[in-house]
């Protein structure tokens, strides 16, 4: 069990104008899992995302990573916490635009001291599967949208850790590019079984994952499985879906 | 609300981007309302019995104190406008017109030169006796001092001469709106393109500063290059060198020094190293025409605050040695010298240690054979005995002794320049004694004198028998010198200007309490004004570096925050930044350094003096004020990054 969430709330503001953004919510992501979280705006999920980030943190409930309280770590802790066990991916890709895409991929084995031999290593796998090895010695803004968020997926993964957080990851894209980056998360996450959670407004996007959470208001409203269903027939189930809470999300 | 509302409330807003741009104009303000007051009221001859004009040097001081904080607002002017580029941009994209932006910064920037302008004009007036008093006692003058407020028309100089600075901002930001392109407001600011070099550059770089440093520290008087470039155009040569070297040496040394760090991987890919490393990269070439100010800036303010220094703190020292007498003249009025003596004699508070009186001959010595294009073919030379030297040295408790024979001769000069001066060691010297030549054998040069060199300038001691042969001749020009030593020198004021009156300019009158105190007076004056000079470029240079690193912590705000989510803690992201600005505030204050200890070699050797000493406390205080400057920095860097 990656993630497990039990009753977790949030509220911001202080007294007399208190805004939740979270209503109890409880829930688990297993090893190995591809979970997409869908939601009109304001229905919580950056909130959620947050705090399974660690860098927020719940008003009430329990939340255990990797079987670990985030709740009782210290900020030294968590830093260290993100930096091994977490990746993430962002939806305007988030490079250092002083730095090449190689060093940008190669980021989180730096900081965590991994040797010179060991990174080289893993950026050519990496570069290898995310087809970046063309672009490895440019920098951010030679490439291409679709090519920064391959980047930064790959930044992501390199530490393999033991969960990715993906915020949106092809709101910037074209849909072809948005196809190709979706297949490659969707390839890491059954050759590597990396566990993804992926945030999403795009049914075209979470039909990629196995299993669906809606959210509304702060609270958990459906969940969908895709239960060996294609993955266009998993679409259409997604914007019935959609259609019957209401559209918008 | 009206446009002066929005301007009022955007310079509260961001007051704490301004407070130190008006901190460095107020010190401006300060320091140009002083000297104006200065140039004025302060009677001239406070300062070396008027031999100085103080109302010149004071002009020219403002003059150029006024260049410099016209072009550093400028600048400052430059970097608020970028920095709120965007919000520009949003009100014109919300349907304000040009016309009103360009109305509303105008506003906003002449409200500011305003508010500065009556700060510093409040604060100048109320610390100005306090100035007065430090330029006085810089100066040792001992007087009373009467100016305590400064008159209206100061005042009124300062305010239009101010008011003219702010209203030039005021035009650059309003002539700014009109150059927004709205088409910009949603591309990310400038895509930052990986800095190159070259090794040519580089060689470049070090070949002007090499060759500036060489020209500089050369015999200006055996120097071929000197002489070709002439004395005027010379030192235009070498600061020019220095700066250009300067400014490739930002541009490409340290873009190349970068690169190799980048290579070596096991360096680079460690913790935060390649971030702050490729962050620099951009930054130095960036900035490199700043950084290149600010080495230069720091390179002249302390040359120009050391070198005043020295001279100040080296007075007594110097006049000691110039004046080993209190009091020397020449008698050529034997009444005179017994009104002299009586005075002397009667004022019981003032003992003297010794009074001697020296036989000499004056005399023109050819001394073409030096070839010093300073002092020319003949010179006037006194002639001493051995035997009167060494009586004179046992009064002056100095230990040279001599016994010459023959035609040998002992040439005493006090040198304040050593190529300037000549070294007559060696030679063979004729002297012209009416119409005979007397060939000396020159067997020592002491550079040192039994006499004031402002009544006898060259000496020279000869054996008693050559000596006495010349007094013996009719024609020979005999002169009779008078020595007087004090046991307290320092306090002898009265005294002096009583027995000046009963001398004529021709005795050659000299005295070490005049020549200490008119040193006091000049080197003081230098002194106040230099260091009110110091005080503004060091805050000038801070601000700048200050106002540019603020730009770019905000700029790159995102990424830290992207880091913190990566897992880096706050802990790794300061010592990272701290590292960052380290680097980029020791570079140019280092290249300062260096440059201006250069600067005061070459000026040690064409005065003799030390510069060690003075040089060593110039460099610490302007330090210590510039890390200030690199604290507020940190500081703000930090609380923009990381909150």
């Amino acid at each position: 069990m990656i993630v497990q969430a039990r009753n977790v709330s949030k509220t911001y503001g202080s007294n007399g104008h208190l805004n939740k953004a979270l209503d109890n919510i409880t829930m688990t992501i297993l090893e190995g899992e591809f979970v997409g979280l869908m939601g009109p705006s304001g229905a919580g999920k950056t909130s959620l995302l947050n705090i399974f980030s660690t860098i927020d943190t719940a008003s009430s409930g329990e939340i255990k990573i990797m079987g670990k309280d985030i709740n009782a770590m210290k900020e030294a802790e968590l830093a260290n916490f993100r930096r091994h066990e977490l990746g993430f991916v962002f939806q305007d890709y988030h490079l250092l635009d002083t730095l090449s895409v190689k060093d940008n991929i190669v980021l989180p084995l730096a900081l965590s001291g991994v040797p010179v031999h060991e990174i080289e290593k893993r950026a050519q796998e990496i570069a290898h599967k995310l087809d970046l090895v063309d672009v490895l010695s440019q920098f951010p803004y030679q490439i291409s949208g679709g090519q920064k968020q391959r980047a930064a997926v790959a930044r992501a993964m390199i530490a393999k850790p033991r969960l990715v957080l993906a915020d949106e990851p092809t709101g910037a894209l074209d849909s072809k590019a948005a196809t190709d980056v979706l297949e490659r998360l969707q390839t890491l996450n059954q050759t590597d079984r990396a566990t993804i959670l992926l945030v999403t407004h795009d049914a075209y996007a979470a039909s990629f994952c196995q299993r669906i959470i809606f959210m509304k208001d702060g609270r958990f409203d459906q969940e969908l499985d895709r239960r060996g269903r294609s993955r266009v027939e998993f679409f259409h189930v997604i914007l019935d879906m959609l259609a019957t809470l209401g559209g918008n999300a | 609300m009206t446009l002066l509302q929005m301007a009022w409330k955007n310079i509260l807003h961001n007051l704490s981007m301004y407070v130190l741009y008006v901190f460095t104009m107020i010190l401006a303000i300060i320091t140009f309302l002083t000297f104006s007051v200065i140039a004025r009221e302060v009677p001239s001859e406070v300062a070396s019995g008027g031999f100085l004009d103080l109302s010149a040097f004071f002009t020219g001081a403002s003059v150029i104190l006024l260049l410099f904080i016209t072009l550093f607002s400028w600048c400052c002017h430059a970097f608020f406008l970028k920095k709120r580029k965007q919000e520009m941009k949003l009100y014109s994209m919300l349907g304000m017109a040009k016309k009103q932006i360009g109305r509303m910064l105008f506003y906003e920037h002449l409200l500011l030169g305003v508010g500065t302008l009556v700060i510093g004009c409040l604060i100048g007036s109320a610390l100005l006796r306090l100035f007065v008093m430090l330029l006085m006692s810089f100066m040792g003058y001992e007087g009373s001092v009467s100016v305590s407020f400064p008159a209206s028309s100061d005042l009124g100089y300062t305010v239009i001469i101010f008011l003219g600075i702010t209203l030039l901002t005021s035009v650059q930001s309003y002539h700014f709106s009109y150059r927004l392109k709205l088409s910009e407001l949603f591309q990310v600011e400038g895509e930052k393109v990986e800095p190159t070099s070259s090794w040519l550059l580089v060689v470049l770089a070090f070949l002007c500063i090499g060759v500036g440093y060489r020209l500089a520290l050369e015999n200006i008087l055996t120097s071929h290059i000197w002489k070709l470039l002439g004395l005027l155009l010379s030192p235009m040569v070498i600061v020019g060198l220095v700066i250009i070297g300067t400014f490739l040496l930002f541009h490409t040394v340290i873009v190349l020094l970068f690169k190799i760090v980048k290579k070596h991987k096991a360096t680079y890919w460690n913790g935060l190293n390649m971030v702050g490393a490729s962050q620099l990269l951009h930054r130095v070439k960036d900035n490199a025409v700043m950084l290149t100010a600010v080495a230069i800036i720091s390179a002249v303010t302390l040359t120009v605050v050391g070198t005043t220094y020295a001279s100040y703190s080296i007075n007594k020292e110097y006049t000691a040695v110039s004046n080993p007498n209190s009091m020397m003249f020449i008698n050529h009025n034997a009444q005179a010298v017994k009104q002299i003596n009586q005075l002397i004699a009667k004022d019981t508070e003032r003992p003297l240690a010794y009074h001697a009186s020296v036989q000499a001959l004056l005399t023109r010595a050819d001394i073409s054979t030096l070839e010093n294009p300073f002092l020319g073919q003949e010179q006037e030379v006194a002639l001493i005995s051995q035997s009167m030297f060494n009586k004179l040295t046992s009064l002056q408790r100095k230990d040279e002794k001599l016994t010459l024979q023959g035609r040998e001769a002992v040439v005493l000069t006090i040198d304040y320049s050593e190529p300037f001066g000549a070294n007559y060691e060696g030679a063979s010297i004729p002297l012209q004694v009416k119409g005979k030549n007397v060939e000396l054998q020159v067997k020592e040069h002491i550079h040192d004198s039994v006499f004031n060199s402002g009544t006898a300038s060259t000496t020279v001691v000869l054996s008693n028998d050559l000596f006495h042969k010349l007094l013996q001749k009719k024609k020979a020009e005999r002169i009779r010198y008078e020595l007087y030593q004090f046991k307290d020198e320092a306090h002898v004021k009265g005294l002096t200007e009583e027995i000046e009156k009963r001398l004529t300019d021709q005795d050659l009158f000299s005295s070490y309490y005049q020549e200490y105190t008119e040193g006091l007076g000049i080197f003081g004056l230098l002194l106040f004004i230099s260091s009110f000079f110091g005080l503004v470029f060091v805050s000038a240079v801070g601000t700048l570096l200050y106002g540019k690193l603020r730009i770019e912590a905000e700029n790159n705000r995102d990424r830290y925050q992207l880091l913190i989510k990566m897992g880096v803690t706050k802990k790794e992201i300061t010592a990272s930044i701290f590292r960052q600005l380290c680097i980029l505030f020791s570079l140019p204050l280092l290249i300062g350094i260096v440059h201006s200890l250069v600067a005061m070699m070459a000026f040690s050797k064409l005065f003799t003096i030390s510069l060690k000493g003075p040089m060593t406390v110039c460099v610490i205080l302007y330090s210590g004020i510039y890390c200030l400057f690199f604290i507020a920095t940190l500081r703000r860097y930090y609380k923009t990054v990381l909150s």
